[in-house]
């Protein structure tokens, strides 16, 4: 009995001193110098780009746009007004921040900011762009297309030489890619591209041609990479994790109903669990997942309707819940990945 | 729950049925004679309605559904000018009517002088009705010849009626059919003549079909064949008729009728997921009752009621949704009443005033608590001057409609005034050539689900107005002895404003009023018929449309000026038959030419042309006193692959054979 409390005693030791060392550049949390709220979130450089939150605007009203500096706590606003009507969704890429347009029917095009707020150029790429990668000087722009309409399109932009190539997809494979792409990811040397309804994860290479096609159980909606792995978000209430040589599905574990986006923090993934199907009862947390175990260890209560989730450089995770579009609107909350203490910055 | 609803007003139409027949009496006719009769009659009405019409008139006939082998409304409708049918594909798919570059909601349905309506979501399938005791349907556009009408009638852009037969003689008639695809159906009628001045018939119609047709699916290099699942369709209609006809004093005329159908929706098809697993039931019962009386030498009065119950249940199973799956329910119940008078002073003149009143209500599950109302009154003034080569109509009709679902917001009560007159001349006594003009400015009301769906609805929503011009030329004659000819060709121009359409804000879709469509355009029809020989006819139809329907909503969008989604440039229709002693023979053909399946008209959105060819032969036999009459068609018999709303897949070669037997 005395060995084992001695080993015990040993073992939390060693993970207190394991601690410790990472306290070095553990991660600092600098609330924003004003409450701030925004939507559609990326990062780049420790900044928080996002777009400021006005859940009733009709879509062809300008949207203000936000942006949150995690290190120094500075919130700007009214950052790139005007620039882009209809804005739809937006992401880093290279040196860029990417505001994307769509009406949802016709082509929605891309717009290039540098992140002092300077239109660089923009360029057609599809019905409904939403997520961007950069592999080298092309960034590659996934095009939802609109539901039953098997229009999505994967289009290759240069950053040199300023070509487009719509749907380089069905250029390198000859076929489409499906009905309602919605989100891609670059891991190592490997392109995932995660189509909902079709319900298909497209493996590709870096020039978009396909290694792999893999038929997944339910619909998968956004992606996450670590530790040699891909995880994918199931509309219905999982998560998924890929095998990146073997290219199958190896696990899944549930979370929440229907998960959003998730993000990779202290060797933990964090999903938003939306509810969105299920107005007015959306779900309000966020599911903590092991990464080893591959288990769900904690479910954070959030704001309603939690949507948007990253991780900044700042080791904190952010996240915006949607709130139900009417009297309950959009918040920015922060999550602490080791105490999972929740911090609301709208208020 | 679905049971019963199906058993008690089937019970309540047997009964009335049997019990009208019953006190009929039995003097039973030489069927033959008066069936020739009938034809004679009818071909001759037809021409001159469509020509004398001061707005584009196109009629068809229960001779011509026979020639041509047509067994749905849809089918009839889709063959005119001007008319694009939206056709989901298979046997149990949705069919709705769009006139010139407008709206399916902007096309309303009368049936048996009474209006078909849906005030939750204002789409009528026009695929619903089979033609088995149909005795005409006739569409128009703009407002006709006829002013003494419910108001309802006036409320709509076009205008399709269908009108039932009246019993001439006491008979039966018993038809089954077969077809590709599982396709069985039988339809029982029986007519009879209850004395001097009643009749009354009865309909029984029962249909299914597994609707799982081969298709060719095209992504990009790849192509594969594929089976459409989850088309299966089952439904029974049944009515019955009581007609009273008292010469020169009045009539009047009740329907009682009933429909249940469940059919499976195969969705659209995806490139690589084949999971669907949508269901749709829907259910209705009506009374209507029409009376007309003549009151003196100038005075004709008229009142129609009808009571209308409608249900319709969806359900999506998907394993997305928390409980496994979603269902959407929706009952309807609505009472109408419409009361009007014609008064005709002698001379060229005759006025009219007819108002409507209606209260509709809704019960669903997915208007978030509420449960909406809606009152509309509706009356209308109209003259018409009919002397010597000119006639013309003209009308105002004013619309009053509330709608309210309890809670604080509450939509506007909508008033309108909306007019409408038409024109038409004949220049030369002699020429049967006329000349006519109309114009017409209406508008269609926001549906209770554009106005209350959950998220999505509008209670700020307006009206979606639409102002429609014609300009056209009739031509209708004989050439010698044996050929007649009729013609018709018209320009027209329509312009749609506020248009209510689904837009998406940052999140989520809303109904808002917004767009404005531009529709220029030309129809142009050609009829003839031929007699050859002592038994042998031909005929010939031919049916031509250009529409040139363009957004012009915004002009930094990158569809503006663009040819909307679905409405093809071109359009045409044939068909040839050649009767004759031993089998009657008829082509047919349609061309719809390219058109796009989204607003941007780039390559990527465009649907190609497509022609398609089918193939009907009848022939009637003398039986121990009865009248056999085997029909067979091959639809679709070079078996071309097309699709008239992109992903929905149309099936290709089907045969279908129909066996009639009257007695």
């Amino acid at each position: 009995m005395k060995k084992l409390r001695f080993y015990l005693f040993a073992l939390m030791a060693m993970v207190f001193v394991a601690c410790s060392d990472d306290g070095d550049d553990a991660p600092s949390f600098v609330p924003p110098a004003s409450g701030v709220n925004m939507t559609e979130l990326c990062q780049k450089d420790g900044v928080l780009y996002g777009f400021l939150s006005e859940y009733d605007a009709a879509w062809n009203q300008t949207i203000v746009h936000s942006s949150y500096n995690t290190a120094t706590g500075t919130v700007a606003k009214n950052w790139l007004v005007d620039e882009v009507s209809s804005p739809y969704k937006l992401f880093a890429a290279g040196d860029y921040i990417c505001i994307t347009t769509s009406d949802y029917v016709n082509d929605g095009d891309v717009n290039l900011f540098t992140t002092d707020g300077r239109l660089l150029t923009n360029f057609t790429a599809g019905t409904g762009p939403r997520r961007g990668v950069v592999v080298g000087d092309d960034v590659y722009v996934l095009c939802e297309g609109l539901w039953g309409y098997n229009n999505a399109v994967l289009t290759k932009y240069n950053l040199n030489d300023h070509s487009v190539v719509r749907d380089c997809f069905m250029q390198q494979n000859g076929v489409g890619l499906g009905d309602t792409a919605n989100d891609i990811c670059l891991y190592g040397s490997k392109m995932y591209i995660a189509v909902a309804t079709d319900k298909v994860i497209w493996v590709t290479d870096k020039e978009a041609r396909v290694i792999k096609k893999i038929e997944t159980a339910a619909q998968p909606r956004y992606l996450a990479s670590t530790g040699g792995k891909v995880y994918a978000t199931y509309y219905n209430g999982n998560v998924a994790r890929i095998d990146t040589t073997a290219c199958t599905v190896e696990a899944t574990v549930a979370v929440g109903r229907n998960p959003e986006q998730l993000c990779v923090a202290d060797n933990k993934l964090f999903v938003a669990n939306s509810g969105g199907l299920d107005y007015p009862n959306y779900d309000k947390t966020v599911s903590v997942i092991d990464v080893p175990s591959f288990t769900e260890v904690k479910k954070i209560e959030v704001a309603a309707n939690p949507a948007n989730i990253l991780t900044a450089d700042n080791g904190f995770v952010y996240l915006v819940s949607l709130g139900n579009y009417t009297d309950v609107p959009n918040t920015l909350q922060c999550i602490n990945p080791y105490t999972y203490e929740v911090t609301d910055l709208t208020k | 729950m679905q049971k019963f609803s199906l058993v008690a007003p089937l019970c309540a139409i047997c009964l009335w049925i049997v019990g009208v027949q019953l006190c009929g009496a039995q003097d039973i006719d030489s069927l033959s004679s008066v069936r020739n009769l009938a034809e004679v009659e009818v071909v001759g009405a037809v021409v001159d309605k469509e020509a004398v019409s001061v707005a584009p008139l196109q009629v068809a006939q229960s001779n011509d559904f026979e020639r041509l082998g047509l067994v749905t409304a849809a089918d009839v409708v889709k063959r005119m000018a001007g008319v694009h049918v939206q056709d989901y594909g298979g046997i149990g798919g949705l069919k709705t009517v769009s006139l010139r570059g407008l709206g399916a909601k902007h096309t309303a349905v009368s049936y048996d002088g009474v209006a078909v309506s849906d005030a939750y979501s204002g789409q009528i399938d026009i695929g619903r009705y089979a033609l088995d005791n149909v005795e005409a349907l006739s569409l128009t556009v703009g407002q006709g010849n006829d002013i003494f009408r419910p108001a309802r009638d006036f409320a709509s852009a076009g205008l399709i009626e269908i009108k039932s037969r009246t019993p001439l003689t006491t008979h039966t008639m018993a038809k089954v059919r077969g077809g590709s695809f599982g396709l069985m159906g039988a339809t029982l009628m029986h007519e009879r003549v209850l004395g001097e001045h009643w009749s009354s018939s009865a309909v029984l119609n029962v249909e299914q079909a597994d609707g799982d047709y081969p298709f060719t699916l095209v992504n990009g290099i790849a192509s594969s064949r594929q089976h459409r699942a989850d088309g299966d369709t089952k439904s029974i209609a049944a009515e019955g008729n009581l007609f009273g006809s008292f010469g020169n004093r009045g009539n009047v005329q009740m329907k009682v009728a009933y429909y249940d159908s469940e059919r499976g929706l195969p969705g659209s098809v995806r490139l690589y997921n084949k999971d669907n697993s949508e269901r749709l039931w829907d259910n209705n019962f009506y009374v209507q009752a029409t009376g007309e009386v003549v009151l003196s030498a100038k005075w004709k009065a008229r009142a129609v009621a009808k009571y209308n119950y409608l249900f319709s249940r969806y359900k999506q199973v998907n394993p997305n949704f928390a409980a496994g799956y979603q269902t959407d329910a929706n009952r309807q119940n609505e009472y109408y009443l419409s009361v009007g008078s014609l008064y005709t002073p002698g001379g060229a003149f005759s006025f009219s005033l007819t108002s409507d009143f209606s209260f509709a209500t809704v019960r669903n599950n997915f208007l978030a608590g509420r449960e909406p109302q809606r009152i509309n009154s509706q009356t209308v003034v109209a003259a018409s001057y009919e002397k010597g080569a000119v006639t013309a109509t003209a009308s105002l009709l004013g619309t009053l409609l509330a709608d309210d679902a309890g809670g604080s917001s509450k939509p506007d009560s909508k008033k309108r005034l909306s007019p409408a007159i038409s024109l038409a001349w004949q220049p030369f006594e002699d020429v049967p050539l006329r000349l006519r003009a109309s114009y017409k400015d209406i508008f269609r009301t926001p549906t209770l689900a554009d106005l209350y769906y959950q998220r999505m609805g509008n209670v700020g929503l307006k009206p979606e107005r639409a102002t429609q011009y014609n300009l056209g030329a009739t031509f209708s004659g004989s050439l010698g002895s044996k050929a007649t000819l009729a013609l018709s060709l018209d320009g027209y121009m329509n312009r749609v404003k506020d248009k209510i359409v689904a837009l998406p804000t940052m999140y989520i879709w809303r109904m808002q009023n917004y767009g404005r469509v531009f529709v220029r355009g030309v129809d142009a029809t050609l009829s003839a018929a031929c007699t050859l020989a002592r038994d042998v006819e031909l005929l010939l139809d031919v049916s031509y449309s250009y529409s040139h329907t363009v957004d012009k909503t915004n002009r930094n969008s990158k569809n503006y000026g663009h040819q909307i989604p679905y409405t093809p440039r071109h359009a045409a229709n044939g068909s040839f038959t050649l009767n004759n002693k031993w089998v009657n023979i008829s082509y047919l053909v349609t061309f719809t030419g390219e058109r796009y399946m989204l607003p941007q008209n780039i390559e990527e959105n465009k649907l190609p042309a497509f022609v398609e060819h089918t193939i009907s032969l009848n022939r009637e036999f003398a039986l121990w006193g009865a009248l056999l009459r085997l029909q067979g068609e091959v639809l679709n018999f070079t078996d071309k692959g097309y699709e008239v709303i992109r992903y929905y897949p149309m099936p290709g070669r089907q045969w279908r054979v129909t066996m009639c037997l009257t007695f």
